[in-house]
């Protein structure tokens, strides 16, 4: 069942999509060599509990800690801790607040100091399927819709779009339905529909689409150890097209 | 923080191909296909290879440590099959059933 949120459910949603986009900014200004991940999740944690919020991930599902942290070939749900970042990496947080019931969730990968121009391509691209995906998050549009524009959008580098880990609904659960894959067929899927919040969240391959989930049952990695970038934003549903929850 | 699309174990329900309308369960990741069983027409031996697009999910997973035989598999689903897709959970986190 997908939930549909009305105008004061959406105005709480905005503010914990703020509170989101602002602990991923904190998170981004720490990223450069010799910061530990752990250093980046501390602060991120106090950041969040001073505005009042609860760390979204700390818990979930048994995640240990407030955001994740995906340094270079690991594509997503790092979990923080002594690894330090050298200069070059690419270093992706994907961070969420709870705000009076509700869910914020966004994510970007950063680069630390210079990095190749293949990683600031990888990184560009990503980052623009996401901006692609959002545009047709349109109501009247399907999920569908949404998923085509970025694959799309990402095939002309011949990119890996990861297929095993997908956007989602978002709101008073982290995560609702429908699932919004990164590809697909244009109008196919659920219908989008004014008051449906979701989170898009192209995840992005230099190599294949392949990956793997380590022991530790969080750390998601590429088979063939290529990098890998992340970009998510809650977005809207509204009668004046889709808005990002998630800005500062 | 994204959505794993079908964990191993997890019951999703067919909405393409032969096996379109069905409740079947994931039984492993095969590069970007998915392979599924149901026990009776897909066996465990020899799932199927889905496109993950023709899936849905549901929040429920079965413990395939348990469920480790046809027979089995085939009593777990049989509640999925009767009630039908819109009488099934599809929200929350999962829970093994």
């Amino acid at each position: 069942m997908i939930v549909l949120k009305n105008s004061s459910e959406l105005a709480l949603m905005r503010i914990a999509g703020r509170i989101s986009a602002q602990a991923l900014q904190v998170g981004g200004e720490m990223v450069r060599p010799g910061v530990t991940t752990g250093q980046i999740n501390q602060k991120i944690h106090e950041f969040i509990l001073s505005q009042d919020a609860i760390p979204s991930f700390l818990g979930y599902g048994g995640f240990p800690a407030s955001a994740c942290i995906s340094i270079n070939d690991t594509v997503i749900h790092g979990i923080p801790g002594d690894e330090v970042i050298q200069e070059g990496d690419i270093v992706s947080i994907d961070v969420g607040a709870l705000y009076k019931g509700f869910h914020g969730d966004n994510a970007a990968t950063f680069p630390a100091g210079r990095i190749s121009p293949e990683a600031q391509q990888l990184l560009d691209a990503t980052r623009e399927s996401l901006y692609k995906g959002i545009e047709a998050a349109v109501s009247g549009n399907r999920v569908g819709d949404i998923s085509a524009a970025i694959e799309r959008s990402i095939k002309p580098y011949g990119y890996g779009i990861v297929r095993k880990f997908v956007g989602h609904g978002v709101g008073r659960e982290m995560h609702e339905s429908p699932e919004v894959p990164n590809y697909g067929l244009p109008g196919r899927g659920p219908r989008l529909a004014v008051g449906m919040t979701i989170a898009i969240e192209p995840m992005i391959n230099l190599g294949s689409h392949d990956v793997k989930i380590l022991s530790d049952g969080w750390t998601v990695k590429t088979v063939d150890k290529s990098l890998s970038a992340h970009f998510e934003h809650t977005v809207a549903i509204t009668d004046d097209g889709p808005v990002i929850l998630t800005k500062p | 923080m994204s959505w794993e699309m079908f964990s191993v174990g997890s019951v999703v329900f067919c909405t393409a191909g032969h096996d379109k309308g069905r409740f079947y369960v994931v039984v492993k990741w095969q590069g970007d296909r998915v392979l599924i069983a149901d026990g009776k027409v897909r066996k465990l031996e020899a799932p199927k290879a889905k496109n993950p697009i023709h899936l849905r999910k549901t929040n429920h997973i079965l413990d395939l440590s348990q469920v480790n035989t046809n027979k089995k598999l085939r009593l777990a689903l049989a509640p999925f099959n009767e009630k039908g897709m819109a009488q099934i959970e599809t929200e929350g986190g999962n829970r093994l059933v």
